[in-house]
């Protein structure tokens, strides 16, 4: 039965977004804000931003991709209605940001994108407020639509726990995703999946028994209801979109992460299980030492053993 | 049937002087517990790990389990705990088995020691290893695998002939082959484990061979049980 633990937090220090990569994304976006502050007071000086960083990296759950990719997700809040669309609204972002990077920064539906070729990108959705009304989000080519940004990650940190224990979660579910890719669920998708089953269980100090677990919970969920909907406005079911094919993927995904994930459970050697555990997570998770975990050696493991085996506990 | 309270109290009083770290509370007009720490120890004596818990008498006492349950959040209310989700109520062993338990007399003390202990410890096994050492299945396929443990087979089929021979309450010659097909001698094959189980009510086995059949002839099993009082 080989504890992997250990594993999984060198596994989250890989993934995890580097200080070094961070600094530079870090100057980015203070560059990037500064030139948006200075091309809206030279150009529409009645339009004022106000910036809050939102998303992943404000809740501390993200990673860089396999491809040495993170993103940051920085919100520009205007505090009047707006006499423009949001496509106009966007497309002004666009023009602010433009020329910062090499490439062309991306006019998407929700966001203008930066691309830090190979390194980061840092999306800039924009919003508006005023009073009585929800925050509302451009939409490139539809109206602003109701949207909080700030209420979801309100909801994470409420769900989340002082040892950090879910967000090493998160990251672990993110980093499948990006392995797997194949249309797997995005981050917040996964973040939110994630927190549901959290209140289901109660988080094991092993990362690998968490992680199993909360897989569980995920599947039983999905199988009663296929649905991710977000905990904050406009409460959008990201799952609605997704068609037979995109939905077995996933499901089957999940069902194979558990089966792998029970046999390293019960697995004595620690490479075998981390091969196991690699399977999902790519090569990124660290490989274990060629040794057995044979739980029974130790004498409080006996004890439990022996105090165990006449149980057989059972369920409805 | 209601449980017999000043049986739990009695039982209670005695329990409390082998456990001190439980303590047995009588509020009047309420229902009587039991409650305080259960202290999982080595065999050398040495505290391994403790568990708050609380101890009512349920519905149906002694005839059934008092009902227990973890009280330190440390155990998720959630049936793959082995947790009854709508009372939170910890499922300590199949619906068959406790019958036979308490058919054959159990005390609070009993309970604790030989049930509840041990339920603890496989609960220290799957926080410690992510796994229980052993567990039923949910529902009544869980009832059918008890049944195949006492006689000893992995074949249904076997397991109904054995209940059917429970159900007849008449017992071969001691020297005829067993029922099962082994061609082994009965009183040396399944006769304990006949007996065993013809504690249970016809009513009672007349429900677990139609789990049984079921399962047999459509390899479904029912959902619903009706014998449970849980």
């Amino acid at each position: 039965m080989a504890n992997c633990d250990h594993l999984f937090s060198k596994y989250n220090d890989e993934i995890r977004i580097g200080s070094k990569k961070n600094g530079r994304m870090m100057d980015s976006k203070n560059a990037l804000r500064k030139r948006i502050r200075k091309w809206f007071k030279d150009n529409h000086p009645e339009y004022e931003p106000k910036f809050f960083i939102q998303g992943s990296y404000k809740m501390k759950t993200g990673i860089r991709t396999k491809d040495d990719i993170c993103d940051l997700d920085d919100g520009i809040y205007f505090f009047r209605k707006p006499d423009v669309t949001g496509t106009t609204l966007q497309g002004w972002i666009w023009d602010a940001v433009n020329g910062y990077t090499d490439t062309d920064p991306e006019h998407r539906k929700k966001c203008i994108r930066s691309i830090f070729a190979g390194d980061y990108e840092i999306d800039h959705p924009v919003y508006y407020k005023i009073d009585g009304v929800p925050y509302r989000i451009a939409v490139k080519d539809a109206e602003f639509e109701n949207s909080d940004p700030k209420e979801m990650v309100d909801w994470f940190n409420k769900k989340k726990d002082k040892e950090g224990r879910l967000i090493a979660q998160v990251m672990n579910f993110k980093g499948w995703c990006d392995h797997k890719r194949n249309k797997m669920p995005s981050g917040l998708a996964m973040t939110i999946l994630a927190s549901n089953a959290k209140s289901k269980i109660v988080l094991n100090e092993r990362a690998d028994i968490t992680l199993r677990d909360i897989l569980k919970e995920i599947k039983k969920a999905l199988e009663n209801k296929f649905e991710c909907i977000v905990p904050a406005v406009p409460g959008d079911d990201l799952f609605a979109s997704y068609d037979q094919t995109r939905k077995k993927n996933f499901m089957d995904a999940l069902s194979d992460f558990i089966l792998d994930a029970d046999k390293a459970l019960q697995e004595d050697n620690e490479l075998a299980a981390s091969k196991l555990w690699r399977k999902h997570l790519g090569d990124r998770f660290p490989l274990g030492e060629d040794k057995q975990q044979n739980q029974s050696q130790s004498r409080v493991n006996s004890a439990i053993i022996t105090g165990a085996a006449t149980s057989n506990p059972w369920g409805k | 049937m209601s449980a017999d309270l000043s049986l739990f109290n009695r039982e209670a009083a005695l329990l409390v002087q082998e456990y001190p770290e439980l303590e047995h509370v009588m509020i009047q007009g309420e229902i009587p517990f039991v409650h305080g720490q259960l202290l999982l120890k080595d065999e050398e004596g040495d505290l391994i790990t403790e568990y708050s818990i609380r101890m009512e008498p349920g519905p149906d006492y002694p005839n059934w389990f008092p009902w227990v349950f973890e009280t330190g959040g440390r155990i998720p209310i959630n049936i793959d705990w082995h947790i009854f989700e709508n009372k939170g109520n910890c499922c300590i062993a199949s619906a068959p088995e406790e019958a036979l338990i308490c058919r054959k007399g159990i005390t609070l003390t009993s309970f604790v020691r030989f049930q509840v202990i041990p339920y603890f410890f496989n609960q220290l096994h799957r926080e410690r290893m992510g796994f229980f050492l052993n567990e039923r299945s949910h529902g009544n396929l869980g009832h059918l695998e008890f049944f195949m443990e006492e006689f000893e087979t992995k074949d249904v089929s076997i397991v109904i002939k054995l209940l059917n021979e429970a159900r007849s309450r008449k017992e071969p010659k001691s020297n005829s082959r067993c029922i099962c097909g082994s061609k082994r001698k009965y009183q040396k094959c399944h006769r304990s484990a006949v007996r065993k189980i013809a504690a249970l009510t016809n009513m009672e086995l007349d429900h677990y061979l139609k789990i049984a059949n079921d399962f047999i002839s459509d390899r479904k099993v029912p959902k619903e049980d009706s014998i449970t009082n849980f």
